[in-house]
């Protein structure tokens, strides 16, 4: 799931000082939990963050995709690469705002090439402040208060998906 | 019908003329070459056949010159030069600078300072360039001043003489009326008139005229009245047009319906909002239901509520319906230029050749129906320069000496099929071969007449022994299997020598409207086309007849096998095991064979528009698209021909298994 040049995955965040009462060329990260793993990511691809809406899961099997849902008039394919996040048939029931295992689930909108979209569920989601070094970084992982959170690239982890 | 055809064949024209600049201009940055040159190669080949439709004989002569010398670059894409990229641009550049000549002619409307004035009694001033034209006013007071009095008004126009049969054809379609003309040197001078009380968006018209022809406004040479005398205020001085200002008139929507243009993108948004407001209403109806105890005791405000929610709902989906049909065009637009085609070619080959077309109710959105164009077009073409037989070839094969050309269109399950025919000659095998041979092609792989028959979709292959402007380089059917196949469509044929052909195009509904069943199968919810079911029945499950695992249904008073489509459908139900006492059956044509299937509930039937599914989407035979729901939700639709072939292939698996085992 991390790649192995991540370097670009992080850009300078646009004046720090007024967010984070710093002068530093720090970087803007989105922590959150999928599975039973936490994970950093650049918000470079991330288009939007949502509530976890209705999704029409796929009636055939897949390797990735769980099912489809409706962002604003476009069909959005929601992914779950690991396959470990949810029942399908629990999916198939969720409504808008779900709460699975007591965690409000929700959907991190990727935008990873012009109509290109994918989405993929995530608990606790979060926004972060990196440090060059950590984002720049050949090691795997961010701490974030002190917790290690993978690095996480979608199109690592779309693979072979994104044509 | 010309002028929009004219109209059409412009527009795309400068279409393909930025492409052709596009792609010169990143040229460097291309990655593959030739397809690059194939591309412009088949852009100024489609600019040149248009062009000898309308009779742009100039642009034609340089678009062949271009295309010649594209054909020579082709064989070596990789290595072309920057004095020979300049010099393709210097002919594209040529091809536009025909098309803004033409539009920058002479004006037709003209406004020459050194005018004639012209005096009717007690009428308005009229200035006229020419003095034959004052003679001629003069000599006819009397009828022109019952014309003024009738809501009348005279200009005079001077048109190129070359054009001047085919923009005084376009005058009369927009009720423009030629009193008289008179030629001179290489121009044709036109008195004109229009009623302006029956027609009051004549500026709208004279623009559109103005454009296709000219691409400027001019003014109308009429002279604003001294004095009026007709009955209504919509021909009084307001109405009458200046020489400073073109006619502006109340409009009158009794007469002309107004005609705005708006971007694709423009009409793509306002349904991301109408979506959008669709999911704020299902979340505020949904909020509503959720709390709805909280006011129990305010039954009135619930009941208001829920009325006002329902005119909203109502209206969404209003709105939305209506947006929708605003990205749908009758393919009957497509039909229409075809014919137009039909005769200019027929006109060209000295062919007696009736087009014949079917199926012009059937809506498609127009991103499809724009790159469908080109294709049929190619194919038309082809069908009237090398399918349809000369007069006297057909009468001495005993047919009658007009030739058919057939195009129709057929809604087929989830594909629309287009068939473009012919009663000619057929394609003969044999000599396809026999050519591909010669032009070196791997014929290798050809096994029967059908592949041969194939190879000529090969690219570059062409048996016509003239390049003429119609056809004969090749370029078209290899160009047609593309676009094609860009739409996610195949193009088949079937040819019988000395018969005629067919081509047929057979494409996913994917983005046309299509009418569909909205049914439940195990807990979810799946659409398919109409198209696919011939009956629909409600029935007791007792009612259907069982062979051991096996079940049949009787229709028409037969026997027919009835298959479950939940067998190869996941189960989303709550509870699975419910058992239910009855079904819906429908039944439909498998490979020529009606046989029945089951789905546990028809819910409804609607319009739907079918998109692709997202790209990054594995496909499946099943899944013949997805749509929205009103709403708002997904459905995913089905191929129902696919899935029937599933269940019987899983039923065959399992019959030889057990007989293995």
């Amino acid at each position: 799931m991390v790649s192995a040049s991540l370097k670009e995955l992080f850009t300078p965040a646009h004046n720090t000082e007024e967010e984070f009462g710093e002068a530093e060329e720090s970087v803007i990260g989105l922590y959150f939990k999928y599975g039973n793993k936490s994970y950093c990511t650049s918000i470079n691809d991330v288009k939007e963050i949502i509530d976890f809406p209705q999704v029409i899961p796929f009636p055939v099997a897949t390797e990735k995709t769980l099912g489809v849902f409706n962002l604003r008039g476009n069909i959005i394919p929601v992914m779950d690469p690991e396959g470990h996040l949810i029942k399908i048939q629990e999916l198939h029931r969720s409504k808008a705002g779900a709460v699975f295992a007591r965690m409000k689930l929700r959907l991190i909108v990727f935008e990873i090439a012009p109509e290109m979209t994918v989405a993929f569920p995530a608990f606790e989601v979060g926004k972060c402040e990196v440090s060059p070094e950590e984002a720049e970084s050949e090691v795997s992982f961010i701490r974030i208060n002190g917790v290690p959170h993978e690095k996480f690239d979608i199109r690592s982890v779309m693979g072979g998906n994104i044509l | 019908m010309h002028d929009e055809l004219l109209n059409d064949f412009l527009e795309e024209s400068i279409d393909l003329i930025e492409k052709v600049k596009v792609n010169l201009a990143s040229w460097n940055q291309q990655e593959n070459k030739a397809e690059t040159i194939d591309n412009i190669y088949r852009w100024v080949h489609t600019i040149k056949g248009g062009c000898a439709i309308f009779e742009y004989k100039e642009t034609a002569h340089i678009a062949h010159e271009l295309e010649t010398f594209l054909g020579t670059l082709r064989q070596k894409a990789d290595s072309v030069t920057p004095a020979e990229l300049k010099r393709v641009e210097e002919g594209i550049l040529a091809i536009e600078s025909t098309f803004n000549e033409d539009s920058t002619c002479e004006p037709i409307f003209t406004t020459e300072p050194e005018v004639t004035e012209v005096q009717a009694e007690s009428e308005p001033n009229f200035k006229f360039k020419t003095e034959y034209f004052k003679e001629w006013m003069e000599d006819s007071e009397a009828i022109t001043k019952d014309l003024y009095h009738d809501g009348f008004r005279f200009f005079e126009i001077k048109l190129p003489a070359a054009l001047s049969e085919k923009i005084l054809a376009k005058l009369q379609e927009y009720e423009v009326f030629t009193l008289d003309t008179y030629q001179k040197e290489e121009e044709t001078f036109c008195l004109c008139s229009i009623n302006l009380k029956a027609t009051p968006e004549f500026e709208e018209k004279a623009n559109l005229i103005i454009k296709h022809y000219n691409g400027n406004w001019c003014e109308l040479i009429e002279e604003k009245p001294a004095e009026t005398k007709v009955d209504k205020p919509v021909a009084s001085a307001e109405a009458a047009p200046s020489s400073s200002a073109p006619v502006r008139s109340a409009p009158n929507a009794a007469v002309t319906q107004e005609v705005l243009r708006v971007p694709l993108a423009t009409v793509n948004s306002i349904l991301d909002h109408i979506w959008e407001l669709f999911l704020v209403r299902n979340q505020m109806a949904h909020l509503f239901k959720e709390n709805k105890h909280i006011f129990k005791e305010h039954l009135s405000f619930i009941q208001q509520f829920e009325s006002i929610d329902n005119v909203i709902e109502r209206n969404i989906h209003e709105l939305e319906s209506k947006t929708m049909s605003l990205r749908l065009n009758p393919i009957k637009k497509i039909f229409d230029r075809m014919n137009k085609v039909v005769s200019e070619y027929c006109n060209q080959n000295k062919k007696d050749i009736q087009l014949i077309t079917s199926g012009e109710g059937i809506d498609l959105d127009k991103k499809v129906l724009d790159q469908l164009n080109e294709p049929l077009i190619h194919l038309i073409r082809n069908a009237i320069d090398h399918g349809v037989e000369k007069p006297e070839d057909r009468r001495k094969a005993g047919k009658p000496v007009k030739g058919r050309v057939e195009l129709s269109a057929q809604l087929q399950g989830n594909e629309v099929c287009i068939v473009v025919g012919d009663d000619g000659k057929g394609i003969d095998a044999k000599k396809i071969l026999e050519s591909a041979k010669r032009k070196n092609l791997d014929v290798s792989h050809i096994t029967n007449d059908q592949e041969a028959v194939n190879l000529i979709f090969a690219p570059g292959f062409s048996t016509a022994e003239q390049v003429t402007d119609v056809s004969g380089r090749g370029v078209g059917m290899d160009a047609v299997k593309k676009s094609i196949q860009e739409l996610g469509g195949n193009i088949t044929i079937e040819t019988v020598v000395g018969q005629g052909s067919k081509f047929k195009i057979n494409l996913p509904l994917t983005m046309s409207v299509s009418k569909c069943l909205v049914v439940d199968i195990r807990g979810l919810e799946y659409a398919f086309s109409t198209k696919s079911v011939v009956f629909v029945e409600k029935i007791s499950v007792n009612q259907l007849k069982k062979n051991g695992e096996d079940q049949y249904y009787e229709f028409n008073g037969k026997l027919i096998p009835c298959f479950t489509l939940g067998e190869v459908l996941p189960d989303y139900r709550e509870e699975p095991d419910l058992p239910s006492s009855y079904t819906h059956i429908c039944v439909t044509s498998l490979n020529g064979q009606e046989v029945a299937f089951r789905v546990d509930e028809i819910l409804q039937t609607m319009n739907i528009v079918m998109k692709p599914l997202p790209k990054i989407v594995e496909r499946h035979k099943y899944i013949a698209g997805v749509s929205i729901l009103p709403g708002g939700n997904p459905i995913f639709l089905l191929n129902i021909q696919e899935c029937l072939t599933g269940i019987m292939s899983n039923k065959r698996g399992e019959f030889h298994g057990k007989r293995v085992a």
